[in-house]
């Protein structure tokens, strides 16, 4: 075809196969285009980088020597798989940030109106965050490893623990997704983001053991998904204690929060 | 109006958020080639009417179709005829502009080899093949708006449904827009767009329909919209803006309608069907009331005059003069 030709009446068009292959086609090209976009946001790649490492050094040379927990000789092996989660859950939350800003820049809108596959729009929002999740989490476990976290466990245990930690990760992108979508605007996703995630990782097994809190609060944090989900990481990486437990409950939470956060993002996404 | 030439047809749309009505039964046609302008002010339905021909939103009660398919039933076949361009310039900005054009092409269903043939062809109709590899974030305002239209082509859409597209142009940009959209229509795509300014409606739409509270309180051709007016229009420039209201009192019962102020332009425009038998007796008031005014003549009507008078007659309580106002 040449250049030149841009005739419309010569285009009538027979409508786009849909099935899985356009939806697999659309997904990864959404994907691509979300990387590109956060790649390209520099201030993002830096910031979802620095603020884990602030928390390693932090807890590693500040609080760390003051912090002692049952059967781990070195606090900096119970350290790192609670910083592994917590950056999963900051990280996440800038998918409910993306989420509201392509909604309010007319983004969403344009995507819709085309003969795309409409579920490919959020399955690749949230593949994306998988993708960035798993650089963060390969970066928390690099620099935890030169502040001196350690494995001790055999590898399949390991890539097991790493692995629910990921899932964790990808069933709450799907949540803020949903957060992003309900609320819309930029400003009240960041702050709501934040009111979400706060309690979580702080009120958790994140950077102490939940024995010392008073009864409330640790009937609390041994009840939410974040702090079976670092359990379940300590054990399967450090070796310590039965994983069986913590394990099982962080892939129901994760797999709850999943189906659940999934299928209403998709539905509220058909009226957005 | 043959029935086979009707390509965008709106039969009834109701639609409501919570308990605000947006559309409160809307009829359209539009002929295929040809430009439909929905003109109306802002909150009158006519984003709420677009979204649903572009298929984003379902229609509460009523039908929308386009080239006789069903938007909503049909939607996916809907969704590859037609090109949206909403009223932000949605582009990405961290990606160049061929890179927003091939995602879009991609979307279409193109393989990586058209879309980025189609983008070249769009970027070249569009003047940016120079600034093709840059980043939007550099781009003019009026360059995002031109990419924007351009997304809006890659898919060759036999419908392109444009909300208010020249909002925030400057008046350079507009005009070199006017001129692509007439080339577009001129191919034979149709065009149904929405915009709050009746100089677009008039220089690009073969029809107008204005909405107003979810309604479209006329249609017809621009020069329709003139004629059903009714004759010309006396105008009168007050010298000073304080004088506006008396003016409006003063000239009450000249014409064949209430006069229209309009305080900004500190005019009061008075229809009538008797040019020079009105002039005549208005000039006769306003000199025995010795108000001071600029100007005073009598001339055609504008589609600013049809608007203001179609928009009066619904919004009694609109806060601009009426003659009761202005006597109480």
């Amino acid at each position: 075809m040449s250049t030149a030709a841009f005739d419309l009446a010569a285009n009538r068009r027979t409508v786009r196969p849909q099935g899985v292959r356009a939806f697999i086609t659309d997904t990864l090209v959404l994907t691509r285009r979300n990387l590109l976009v956060s790649l390209r946001t520099p201030q993002l790649v830096v910031a979802a980088a620095i603020m884990p490492v602030m928390f390693v050094l932090l807890f590693r040379y500040v609080f760390g020597g003051s912090i002692h927990v049952a059967g781990y000789p070195s606090y900096v092996d119970f350290l790192i798989p609670g910083i592994i989660v917590q950056t999963s859950l900051f990280g996440g939350s800038s998918s409910a940030v993306s989420v509201a800003e392509d909604l309010s820049k007319g983004v969403t809108d344009r995507f819709r109106s085309l003969p795309t596959q409409r579920g490919a729009i959020l399955t690749a929002r949230t593949l994306a965050d998988l993708v960035r999740l798993t650089y963060t989490t390969g970066l928390m476990i690099a620099i935890g490893l030169l502040v001196g976290f350690r494995f001790h466990n055999s590898l399949p245990p390991i890539l097991g623990g790493i692995g629910i930690a990921l899932l964790f990760g990808y069933a709450c992108s799907w949540l803020f997704t949903l957060l992003g979508l309900v609320v819309r605007n930029v400003e009240a996703a960041t702050l709501l983001a934040f009111v979400v995630t706060f309690p979580l990782v702080f009120a958790a097994s994140t950077f102490t053991s939940t024995e010392t809190m008073p009864g409330w609060l640790r009937t609390f944090a041994n009840g939410q998904p974040v702090t079976h989900v670092i359990n379940a990481l300590r054990a399967l990486t450090q070796g310590t204690g039965s994983a069986e437990g913590p394990v099982l409950y962080a892939l129901a939470w994760s797999v709850g929060i999943l189906v659940i956060s999934a299928t209403l993002a998709t539905r509220r996404f058909r009226t957005v | 109006m043959s029935a086979s030439n009707r390509f965008i047809t709106v039969e009834g749309v109701e639609k409501s958020f919570g308990s605000t009505q947006a559309l409160a039964g809307v009829d359209l046609e539009v002929e295929q080639g040809t430009v439909l302008g929905l003109l109306g002010r802002n909150g009158a339905g006519k984003t709420t009417l677009v979204r649903i021909l572009a298929t984003l939103l379902a229609p509460d009660k009523g039908s929308v179709g386009i080239a006789g398919l069903d938007v909503v039933r049909r939607a996916r076949m809907v969704r590859s005829l037609i090109g949206f361009a909403g009223q932000f310039a949605a582009v990405d900005e961290t990606l160049t502009g061929r890179e927003n054009l091939e995602l879009v092409g991609r979307l279409y269903g193109l393989s990586r080899f058209l879309a980025h043939h189609r983008a070249d062809e769009v970027l070249q109709r569009l003047s940016l093949t120079q600034a093709a590899d840059r980043r939007v974030g550099t781009y003019s305002g009026g360059m995002r708006r031109r990419l924007d239209l351009g997304a809006s082509l890659v898919g060759r859409p036999e419908v392109l449904i444009m909300d208010e597209p020249t909002t925030g142009l400057d008046p350079r940009t507009r005009i070199e827009l006017w001129a692509f959209i007439d080339e577009l229509v001129r191919e034979g795509t149709t065009l149904l767009l929405t915009t709050q300014y009746l100089e677009e409606a008039d220089r690009l739409a073969d029809s107008i329909a204005v909405i107003e509270r979810g309604r479209v309180i006329a249609a017809g051709s621009p020069d329709q919209l003139k004629q059903r007016f009714g004759g010309d229009v006396v105008e009168v420039r007050a010298t000073n803006p304080t004088d506006v209201e008396r003016l409006v009192t003063l000239l009450n019962g000249l014409g064949s309608g209430p006069p229209m102020a309009d305080l900004r332009g500190q005019r009061v425009t008075l229809p009538t069907g008797e040019r020079v038998h009105t002039l005549l007796a208005a000039a006769r008031r306003i000199e025995e009331a010795g108000i001071s005014v600029d100007d005073l003549g009598v001339r055609r009507p504008s589609l600013d005059d049809v608007f203001l008078s179609l928009t009066q007659q619904t919004t009694p309580q609109r806060p601009t003069i009426t003659p009761a106002a202005a006597t109480a």
